[in-house]
């Protein structure tokens, strides 16, 4: 029987082995390092990088040359191409200088994992979001999306983050991590069609069955207007008014805010033709904006 | 040691071998290329004789072809179809007027004019069915588009109070719906008023209604006019035989030869002649549409060049051969988003003049005419006498590029 002092020194013991062990591993791994195999890695990553350049501008040509009905589909491949072409990078890399035995690979994840622990923590829950986001898709290249309070057309995915473009032509970049805690709101999840909503308010004494139907002629009439997908007219009461939301899609969701603004200016010009009464101000100043879905 | 020195020898044999199998290959090659390249050269010999060098023709005789075939007659084949079916139609309602559809729609491609067809087919008509034919005196789309309504009334209601005096038996024809209506919000007046005559309108009354595909699609879609109307006809391509036998006498009266067809062809169709190959292929390439096909078979008339060096005068030049080479269609110019939604319209409409084109898109006419008269340089967009129209040749290509970018179009 060990006493309690004994079971402590071997404890002690061992630990004290394992860390030496480790220690001994690692110093052989970096003695195994050398110039022409820095030179070799050097080239690798010029090559991953070169890649990754030339798949952007070859998926990005492609999927605009293409007919449109493909262009989401092409470019959504690229970041499952971007993944690839890192992991194998990744794993040549670790081959080469690491020299991925079943011991170095335990060795190597204890340190990794260690520092990625304190240093990029977040950093690296971005990455793994973004290599989830690949599977579950709750956005892809050309999706319009609301994250937070930005919504916009999102232009990139990379490994860290996803890049969108605000209506007002600014680049936003949100880390893949926000899907953990943010909802995500996607207008047309791959398809290329986004549903435009756009709120219309008149009066309560108004003719609806005349506005329903300028409505309806807007939006069948606009050459925006994606015909095999429904039009819909729906009406909320409100202590100040009638709002009438027309719901739509345009031919292209790039088109949207265009579309928006083309069944304003023509059904505002049929409404004004027939003198129809708008509801009395003061406004809510939050229900007069159009909505999105 | 031995083991070494026994794969050492295994592999120098290993080598050897395949450097013979290489060389034997290399030979085998060289023996056979008459056979490869004879697939696409069809005789060593003929291959060291210059190309036939064909020319453009110059505007006279380009002129006279073109004339030659405005003078043909519309296809007898659409005619014939058109006829059947109005036949059918008419007498399954003279039948029983009050229980079966009143009406019939004769659908064209949106670059052929249905009108003309119809009216056509419809002189000759009447006359065996000795029925009041009364036709909707349109001959464009109103510039004042709200007035649509009230011409429509105007014509079709006054007819309406004189059939009801004697009671007879009337066919009402409207040559062409497109000119009833403008994509836009007051636009559709027109077809609504027209959908409320073939429903609740006299009974004594059969309709016949001539349009586009492109726009009887769109109207189907927005104003479901498909469930108004009975029968609906479109025109059949026209196959290669009947397209030959229509074309025929304007080969004959140019004296127009047919020149060797493309390769493929050669090796798909050995036993057919380059007429019957040509005509197989304009009828593949125009999808069966008579206009279409005018247009290639023009495109695709060629001379011999004349010697700069011989005198050269219109006599010769006319008694040289007409050589029609292989049908094509030109290339698609490349198309913004913007000409698109114009190109569309004009498919939809059929014609328009600018006006009616911009506010068919709802922007400013300035805005369109730059548009329009960069696809007029390309060849596009026609116009004539201030009408825009798809110039009938891109039509196939058109087609394509707009049902694969979402619009309501049908591809075939």
């Amino acid at each position: 029987m060990l006493t309690i002092n004994e079971q402590f020194y071997y404890l002690a013991q061992s630990a004290g082995d394992a860390a030496e062990e480790t220690a001994e591993e690692t110093q052989e791994i970096i003695s195994k390092i050398t110039t022409d195999k820095l030179f070799q890695g050097l080239l690798i990553l010029l090559a991953a990088y070169l890649t990754l350049k030339i798949l952007d501008k070859l998926v990005n040509w492609l999927s605009e040359k293409t007919a449109k009905e493909w262009r989401l589909k092409v470019k959504q491949f690229l970041p499952f191409l971007r993944m690839v072409v890192l992991t194998f990078t990744i794993a040549i890399l670790m081959n080469m200088f690491l020299n991925l035995s079943q011991e170095n690979i335990l060795a190597v994840t204890g340190t990794v994992a260690v520092a990625l622990g304190f240093a990029f923590k977040d950093y690296a829950s971005s990455i793994i979001a973004g290599i989830v986001g690949l599977f579950e898709s709750p956005y892809g290249v050309g999706d319009r999306i609301k994250i937070g309070e930005y919504y916009g057309e999102v232009i990139g995915y990379g490994l860290r983050s996803v890049r969108i473009q605000t209506p007002d032509d600014n680049a936003i970049t949100i880390p893949h991590n926000k899907i953990w805690t943010e909802a995500v709101s996607n207008a047309n999840t791959g398809a290329l069609e986004a549903q435009v909503v756009t709120s219309f308010y008149f009066a309560h004494d108004v003719e609806i069955n005349l506005v329903k139907k300028v409505l309806y002629r807007t939006a069948q009439t606009s050459k925006y207007t994606a015909l095999k997908l429904p039009i819909v007219v729906i009406m909320t009461e409100e202590p100040w008014g009638t709002v009438f939301k027309l719901k739509a899609y345009p031919l292209d969701a790039r088109d949207e805010f265009m579309f928006q603004t083309d069944l304003i200016t023509r059904a505002k010009q049929a409404f004004n033709k027939h003198q129809l009464n708008y509801p009395a101000l003061p406004l809510p100043i939050e229900n007069t904006e159009n909505e999105k879905t | 040691m031995a083991i070494a020195t026994l794969i050492r020898e295994s592999i120098t044999k290993l080598t050897n071998l395949m450097a013979s199998a290489v060389n034997r290959f290399r030979t085998w090659l060289s023996n056979q290329r008459n056979f490869f390249f004879s697939r696409y050269t069809k005789d060593v010999k003929e291959t060291q004789e210059p190309e036939r060098s064909l020319v453009e023709l110059p505007p006279e005789l380009s002129q006279k072809l073109v004339d030659a075939v405005k003078s043909i007659p519309s296809n007898p084949a659409d005619k014939k179809a058109i006829a059947s079916t109005l036949d059918k139609s008419f007498n399954l309602w003279r039948e029983n007027p009050s229980n079966t559809d009143n009406s019939v729609v004769i659908l064209s491609s949106p670059v052929v004019t249905v009108s003309r067809i119809l009216s056509e087919t419809l002189e000759e008509w009447t006359g065996q069915k000795q029925i009041n034919l009364k036709l909707l005196p349109l001959k464009n789309r109103p510039i004042d588009i709200e007035s649509i309504t009230s011409k429509l009334e105007h014509y079709l209601k006054q007819s309406e109070l004189d059939q009801e005096e004697d009671q007879e038996l009337e066919v009402v024809v409207i040559p062409n719906l497109s000119w009833c209506f403008l994509r836009s919000v007051e636009g559709l007046a027109g077809i609504e008023y027209i959908q409320s005559l073939l429903c609740n309108g006299s009974q004594n009354r059969f309709w016949i209604i001539g349009g586009g595909q492109v726009s009887w699609q769109y109207l189907s879609s927005v104003c479901a006019i498909e469930a108004y109307c009975g029968e609906v006809l479109s025109l059949p391509a026209i196959p290669a035989e009947k397209l030959q036998s229509w074309l025929d006498p304007v080969i004959e009266k140019l004296g127009i030869v047919f020149d060797e067809p493309r390769i493929d062809q050669q090796i798909l169709d050995r036993n057919k002649d380059h007429k019957t190959n040509y005509f197989d292929r304009l009828a593949d390439i125009s999808e069966g549409v008579g206009t279409v096909a005018l247009q290639i078979f023009l495109k695709s008339i060629h001379y011999e060049e004349v010697d700069e060096d011989e005198p050269q005068d219109e006599a010769i030049a006319e008694s040289k051969d007409l050589v029609a080479q292989t049908p094509k269609l030109p290339k698609l110019p490349k198309l913004e988003s913007e000409d698109r939604y114009l190109l569309y319209s004009l498919l939809l409409h059929g014609d328009l003049t600018i006006t009616s084109l911009a506010r068919s898109l709802g922007d400013s006419e300035s805005e369109v005419q730059g548009r329009v008269q960069l696809l007029r340089r390309e060849g596009v967009v026609e116009q004539r006498d201030r009408i825009l129209k798809i110039n009938p040749i891109y039509y196939p290509k058109i087609k394509q590029e707009l049902a694969a970018n979402n619009f309501i179009i049908n591809r075939g």
